[in-house]
């Protein structure tokens, strides 16, 4: 047939081959991504007075260690923090960004099926944002009788208001919500 | 006059007819215009006749004779001149007319005409084919290509708030759904169903939408069928012409301007500039600011062309850019906080009005630059060469911790050259036409942005080709058959989370894919290879003078999107997880369209009914839940499954009184999955929308419309429900929500007020609009925004438009 020896024809074969054979080169591999935006690790430090500290940890897809056992009619100073450890040899205290940043973020804990035998409130050394609001980094919990039941750790980001009593109060996203379960005995 | 032997002579004969806006039979005016094609002079002493009303006309040293008074329907025209065979040519007097007829006369030798143009090429002769027209573009130059679009039965859009408008055609979007703009697909990362076409509707003169897979020219892929966005051709004339127009819009004190410049020369030379540039702030629904929904565009373009009879060579160059502001309320961390915004009447977030754009945004900058070649060969075939160069860029900002980190969370670049050789003959009977299609395409993520890449690297080339034939064995009868083959070769490199990788079961499965393994990621390169074909066939058949009967079948072939094979990441406004599936393969559709249509002097109606299968359709559904800091997340999961859909699209035009027209669309679509044996996900509920016009006598002076549109709630919605558990009062309280609850029905009402006058010599358009002038809150089931906000309330908006 004409067209098939027609100029224009062969010349865009040649281009279309052209096309083909880009695709054949070598090509760098892609960079690999540390997710920055990723929280991951979130800690508990639990000290009595006088006592010595145990940490709880919530890892993401790792072993976890969120049993926490407290005594009753005692107060504990207990300390959160969050880490990035996707690298394990590099693992990044996202505390830190939370304090520099404390403005725009809150701590809360949610108290399920404990009744009043545990009282949580801002702790010594506490981080306070620009309205002297307790970010409730460092916290006090106070323990009463013997019971069981869970606290659930949020971290919220640009909070609507930064006082409240139930997640719902404080509005904004949320960062961070994990479980701990707590037995007092 | 002289004409130069023994040269051929070209005889070019333009004709155009006015009156688009007359409704009454016989108030049209032909315009005819006579050029000696060869020195582009007019033709002086032509004699035009009209058969039908038997008169004639001399054309005068400008080469121009005016018909008045023409009535609608078909007309013959017999054209005489001393140095050229007599010559008849048919037209079809009719809205936006035009007929572009070449004349070629070998001196003593056989004479035939060419019907060059005659009127616009269909994207498939058989194929069910709805038209925009400019004046329909023009008063919604402001909008997304989206909103201009639901002018047009069967089409609704996926929205993203307002701005961020997807259209969905026959229950089918995003990739299914071809765009293509001056003979070109648009590559713009079109997988995502928050992401819009990167087009501005403002620069098109003309929107075609091609129902069903019937348009091979552009692609065996697209079940849906294909929207061709075009221009107008420029007259080969010595011209200067052009537009400037400005919008104003109450709701989000929106501020727009479009302005258009065309120079052509007789000598066959031409070019062309046109801008868009708008500005809005937030958006208000009914009692409330809609914070952060503003929109910014920027976009231009620049063409120059030379073109005679026989050829036509243009280079055009397109740039876009826009930002979108997505509403702040809709960004949440996890499910709980999807709960409270569900719970909440208006959004957990507002501020007071503003224009600024924040964080979640996406901007997007398009460029595309093309040069295109045709020619008619000696025996009148047209061959056609198109280069396209594509460049789209996405930036997707999320709301990050750090309030000082101004990163984009996606950073995607999309780079596609596309080579097209188009190949038609002229027949009178049987045309066919054929055509090679190559494109080499890159995507490469930005990896600075510091989270997980959404979609990976990969190099993308097709080459395809296809044939269709057009057999016209009467002027009643069209048939038509057409094939493509297209070869799509996918060279992936991707980050796979070591757990997921181990939890898939990939670790034993794709071991020869691992490049590289740090620990915690494992690096893969997958080759892909798809082979795609693609069938239609159809015949269309005029009953009689009145009614005509169309109908097509299409087998659309389409590959997996990378969004489909490989998503890999966190949907902030949907709390979801979204993953790919890379062992996906080719989904195959079966599509039948049937569409019957009456035209009359004062009523015309057409009606469309489809039905399409697939036994590989890729949908996502939600996956069961992942647990990670953030709380529960649900998974969702591309696969295949079994699915049909099928419809009705209606339109119909009433002029029961020489001034009053009534005009109405409806459109219904179903799907299920028949897998599952559930509905399929984001199909728009029945909608109607009806119009009722008043302009004033024999003059488009003052025009009044009157608009209505329902949208019912979508009965066939599958559940998504999603459980949750929160903390309250002390105690764990567990519930679950349906993402997938349709929203409640709802009527809008609004009104366009047009006046056309002359001011300062120049045409010039005021045209008032109302849309939902009651301010009634609703909520869109097609919208992802519908869990954190209602629809936008009242909006006004005056446009004024010059012509010169």
């Amino acid at each position: 047939m004409r067209i098939f020896t027609s100029r224009i024809y062969t010349y865009s074969l040649l281009a279309l081959s052209f096309l083909f054979v880009l695709t054949s080169c070598s090509k760098d591999d892609p960079e690999e991504i540390n997710e920055e935006e990723e929280i991951n690790r979130v800690t508990l430090q639990v000290t009595p007075a006088g006592g010595a500290a145990q940490t709880y940890t919530w890892n993401d897809g790792g072993e976890s260690n969120t049993s926490i056992s407290l005594a009753p009619n005692t107060t504990y100073q207990v300390s959160v923090s969050f880490y990035d450890a996707s690298d394990a040899d590099d693992i990044e205290n996202i505390t830190e960004e939370v304090i520099e940043e404390a403005d725009e973020h809150q701590v809360f804990y949610a108290v399920a099926d404990l009744g009043s035998n545990l009282a949580i409130a801002s702790g010594s050394g506490d981080t306070e944002d620009g309205d002297g609001n307790p970010v409730l980094l460092r916290t006090q919990w106070t323990t009463v009788a013997a019971s069981s039941g869970t606290v659930r750790v949020f971290l919220i980001h640009e909070p609507t208001t930064k006082t409240g009593t139930s997640r719902d109060d404080f509005g904004g996203e949320t960062d961070v919500e994990v479980n701990f379960t707590v037995t007092i005995e | 006059m002289k004409f130069p032997q023994p040269f051929r002579l070209l005889c070019f004969i333009w004709l155009l007819s006015y009156g688009e806006m007359y409704a009454q039979e016989c108030n049209r005016e032909l315009f005819v215009e006579v050029i000696d094609l060869h020195d582009g002079q007019p033709l002086q002493g032509a004699r035009i006749e009209l058969l039908e009303s038997k008169r004639s006309l001399v054309t005068s040293d400008s080469g121009m004779v005016v018909f008045l008074e023409v009535c609608k329907g078909p007309q013959t025209l017999l054209i005489e001149h001393p140095d050229c065979m007599p010559v008849t040519q048919r037209v079809r007097i009719q809205k936006n007319n035009y007929v572009k007829i070449k004349l070629e006369h070998h001196i003593n030798e056989l004479q035939e005409i060419i019907v060059a143009e005659q009127k616009v090429r269909k994207g498939s002769p058989t194929a069910a084919e709805r038209v925009l027209k400019t004046v329909e573009i023009n008063s919604y130059q402001s909008a997304s290509l989206g909103d201009v679009l639901e002018g047009v039965s069967g089409i609704s859009n996926i929205r993203t708030g307002h701005h961020i408008a997807k259209p969905v055609l026959d229950g089918m979007s995003g990739s299914r759904l071809g765009i293509v703009q001056d003979g070109t697909r648009i590559r713009d990362q079109e997988w995502g169903s928050d992401h819009a076409p990167s087009i501005d509707a403002a620069s098109t003169d003309r929107i075609r939408i091609v129902k069903g897979g019937a348009a091979l020219r552009y692609g065996g892929d697209t079940a849906a069928g294909v929207i061709l966005m075009e221009r107008l051709p420029v007259p080969l004339m010595d011209s200067l012409y052009g537009n400037f127009s400005t919008d104003f819009q109450s709701n989000g004190r929106g501020l727009s301007s479009v302005g258009k410049l065309q120079i052509a020369k007789s000598k066959g030379s031409y070019g062309g500039f046109q801008f868009h540039i708008k500005r809005r702030g937030d958006l208000e629904a009914p009692g409330h600011e809609l914070s952060n929904t503003g929109t910014e565009k920027r976009a231009f373009n620049l063409h120059w062309g030379f073109q005679n009879i026989n050829r036509q060579f243009e280079i055009r160059y397109r740039y876009l850019d826009e930002n979108l502001g997505i509403l702040r309320a809709a960004h949440i961390g996890n499910v709980s906080d999807l709960v409270r915004a569900l719970r909440s009447p208006t959004p957990l977030y507002t501020a007071p009005f503003s224009y600024d754009i924040n964080a979640p945004k996406q901007s997007n900058r398009h460029h595309q630059a093309h040069l295109r070649y045709h020619f008619y060969d000696a025996q009148e075939n047209r061959w056609q060469w198109d280069y396209d160069f594509q460049q789209n860029t996405r930036r997707e900002y999320d709301v990050r911790r750090n309030s000082e980190d101004k990163r984009p969370s996606i950073d995607m670049d999309l780079t596609t050259h596309s080579l097209l050789g188009h190949f038609r003959r002229k027949a009178a009977d049987l045309q066919w036409e054929c055509g090679v299609a190559g494109s080499f395409q890159r995507n490469f993520s930005n990896p600075t942005t510091g989270v997980k890449r959404l979609i990976p690297d990969y190099y993308q080339t097709t080459l395809g080709g296809y044939a269709n034939a057009t057999y016209r064995p009467s002027s009643q009868w069209v048939w038509e058959a057409g094939i493509r083959y297209d070869y799509h070769f996918l060279d992936v490199k991707k980050y796979f989370k070591s757990r997921r990788w181990q939890a898939l079961g990939y670790d034993n499965r794709f071991v020869d894919l691992v490049i590289r393994d740090s620990g915690t990621q494992v690096l893969i390169q997958n080759l892909l290879h798809f082979h795609m074909l693609s069938f239609t066939t159809g015949a269309q058949v005029d009953l009689s003078s009145h009614w005509s009967l169309g109908i097509n079948y299409a087998l659309s072939d389409r590959p997996p999107n990378p969004g489909e094979l490989f998503s890999d990441g966190l949907h902030h406004s949907l709390a979801i997880i979204q993953y790919g599936d890379m062992e996906l393969t080719n989904e195959r559709m079966h599509k039948l369209h049937l569409n019957l249509q009456q035209r009359s002097s004062n009523f015309d109606w057409e009606v469309e009914a489809y039905g399409g299968y697939s036994g590989s359709y890729i949908l996502e559904e939600p996956q069961g839940l992942e647990t990670t800091t953030r709380g529960a997340f649900p998974a969702w999961q591309y696969r295949a499954v079994t699915a049909r859909l099928w419809g009705l699209d209606a339109d119909a035009t009433w002029q029961f009184h020489p001034q009053i027209q009534w005009s109405s669309q409806a459109a219904t679509v179903v799907g299920e999955n028949r897998s599952d044996n559930t509905p399929l996900i984001d199909i728009p509920p029945f909608n109607f929308k009806q119009k009722l016009q008043w302009t004033t006598k024999n003059s488009r002076t003052l025009s009044l419309a009157l608009q209505h549109e329902f949208v019912d709630k979508q009965t066939r919605a599958p559940e998504l429900i999603t459980p949750y558990n929160i903390i309250q009062n002390g105690e764990i309280v567990y519930g679950s929500i349906d993402l997938g609850a349709p929203e409640e029905a709802y009527h809008l009402f609004g009104f366009s007020l047009t006046w056309n006058t002359q001011l300062w010599g120049l045409q010039s358009s005021w045209i008032l609009q109302g849309q939902n002038v009651f301010n009634r809150t609703h909520r869109n089931y097609l919208n992802r925004m519908r869990y954190f906000s209602a629809e936008m309330g009242q909006n006004y908006q005056l446009q004024i438009r010059f012509e010169f």
